[in-house]
């Protein structure tokens, strides 16, 4: 892949977004997202049509605005008490670039931790990115969790 | 922790005993009584929709494959258990088959249950009769309005006896589209480590709306209107439709929940709601441990986007990363397990609006938006079965 962006400069953009979901900065962590930025966490992990399919979570900016209202708001009972995570980001690869704009896949597992018990989340990232400007902006985020045609229990926190 | 008393006195009129989410008799009990007595949903006839199209599910505690035959297109519900030495012989959720092969030692039947290939047949002597073992089939199998049915015993009321007065509301999820309403879109599996039961007392329960929702009522700023329409309205019902089912006519669309283009919530005793846009369907899997499947209804003959309008809207109030549903896991299930270990008073009050019951000429009982009207429906049903069950053995 020859192009303008490095392998480093994505893994310090996917770093920081981990940091700001592990560390509830939820708001900041919206500011990442374009206008029209599409949130996508699908059921089936091929062939997943998000306009037939119901999906895990499948928000647009506005919604994803909802979610972090929500998840502020001190009234979700589902995050009261809030999970506390951590996560690795790791096998950063730039699978296409185009114009500024690329496509990264990744691999992720999240520890989360909520009334006495810890669960481990795993799966693939995969960021649109438009990398053009000094800020970077997510055009769509899709979350395949490895587990994600089992039975969930409450996934309220963020992927 | 068994006591000597009959079970079904672990249910009174207007309360109910902590044991019955949590012990193991009482759960073997509705598993025998219960469960196996009923018409119980597997499915809807848009999951199978052509010959040779099957889906596995399971009835209570018994995987069952319902499949249309490819020769006859006739739907039946056979027990996923090869007659040889017990494997299932097909594994997958659903898609097309003619056949069903046990990857044990080969086995294989038609899809209407027939046993076409036994691998060196001559081993097992004369007196096999390869006609006789078969996929066995469950004894009843019935459809209304393309909701499929099934019963694990003979006998007993027919299924349109058993749906009653739950068939009218039947009838109108069934013509919410020109072309019907299928199950096209997936499903939204979710389990718990809690009780069965509270899913159901769950899922009409317009008095909890309002404080375990009040995140989402929030967000959409209509926290004030649902009060004040829980307060005052008149139009808004829970109604007792007999044989353990209920129905509220709450008019939740009014208030952004899910695409509800049926202004009313059902209850099908003893795991079956349909909920808005959804069907939902819960399976016990032990005391405490229940799986929740919720299936997005689509509406066939409409354009496109307002199928997939009726997704995002569901998606926003259901599933397991919805500004709802993890709100009920979380109080309405994990908060009530831990609430029920404390034993200074072990019951719990269904009792609310029983003062204010009106019954018709048919037997339906009536009550306010907010009243225990299909808390108490319900546990009428139980009690009866529960009590008739330990009679008959």
């Amino acid at each position: 892949m020859s192009g303008s962006v490095t392998r480093q400069q994505v893994e310090e953009f996917l770093y920081r977004e981990a940091r700001l979901l592990d560390d509830g900065r939820f708001q900041e962590w919206l500011e990442l997202f374009d206008d029209e930025a599409v949130y996508w966490v699908p059921y089936k992990h091929q062939d997943a049509d998000p306009h037939r399919d119901v999906s895990i979570i499948y928000d647009d900016r506005a919604r994803m605005g909802e979610r972090v209202q929500r998840l502020l708001s001190g009234n979700a009972h589902s995050q009261d008490p809030p999970s506390v995570t951590r996560r690795i980001v790791g096998n950063v690869e730039i699978e296409s670039e185009e114009d500024g704009r690329i496509t990264v896949s990744s691999n992720f597992i999240i520890a989360e931790f909520r009334h006495d018990q810890q669960n481990v989340y795993a799966g693939r990232y995969e960021h649109e990115i438009d990398a053009r400007g000094a800020q970077w902006r997510i055009r769509r985020k899709k979350v395949e969790l490895v587990n994600s045609t089992q039975p969930q229990g409450n996934l309220s926190f963020m992927l | 922790m068994a006591a000597v008393e009959p079970l079904e006195q672990l249910v009174l009129d207007d309360r109910v005993h902590g044991r019955i989410y949590t012990d193991q008799d009482v759960f073997d009990a509705e598993m025998e009584r219960i469960y196996k007595q009923c018409w119980l949903y597997v499915g809807h006839e848009s999951e199978v929709p052509e010959p040779g199209a099957y889906k596995t599910t399971w009835l209570a505690d018994q995987p069952v494959i319902v499949s249309r035959g490819s020769d006859d297109g006739k739907i039946r519900v056979l027990f996923n258990r090869c007659r040889h030495r017990a494997a299932i012989v097909c594994q997958y959720e659903k898609g097309y088959a003619n056949f069903f092969r046990c990857a044990y030692h080969g086995w294989t039947y038609s899809n209407d249950g027939r046993l076409t290939g036994c691998p060196f047949q001559d081993g097992y002597g004369k007196d096999f009769k390869k006609e006789e073992m078969g996929l066995v089939q469950v004894p009843q199998v019935g459809i209304y309005q393309g909701f499929i049915f099934a019963k694990l015993t003979e006998g007993g009321p027919t299924l349109e006896e058993w749906l009653g007065h739950a068939k009218p509301f039947i009838d109108r999820v069934a013509t919410l589209a020109p072309g019907g309403i299928e199950l096209s879109a997936g499903v939204q599996r979710g389990a718990y480590d809690g009780n069965w039961k509270l899913q159901i007392e769950n899922s009409i329960d317009p008095y909890h709306f309002g404080f375990v929702h009040e995140s989402f009522l929030e967000l959409k700023g209509k926290k004030r209107e649902w009060i004040k329409e829980m307060k005052e309205s008149t139009t808004r019902q829970t109604m007792d439709l007999g044989n353990g089912h209920s129905v509220s006519t709450t008019d939740h669309e009014k208030l952004g929940i899910g695409s509800y283009t049926q202004p009313f919530s059902l209850i099908v005793f003893p795991n079956l709601v349909i909920i808005g846009s959804q069907v939902r369907v819960v399976r016990p899997l032990a005391p405490k441990r229940t799986e929740v499947s919720i299936y997005p209804m689509m509406l066939k003959g409409v354009p496109d986007e307002v199928n997939e309008q009726r997704l995002r809207t569901h998606e926003a109030f259901y599933g397991p990363a919805g500004f709802g549903l993890p709100d009920d896991l979380e109080v309405a299930f994990h908060r009530v397990h831990l609430g029920l270990q404390a034993q200074g008073d072990p019951w719990l009050i269904i009792s609310r609006g029983v003062d204010r019951e009106r019954v018709d000429e048919k037997g339906i009982r009536y009550g306010g938006a907010t009243d225990e009207v299909p808390q108490r429906a319900f546990y009428r049903q139980w009690r009866r079965m529960i009590a008739a069950g330990a009679s008959t053995g």
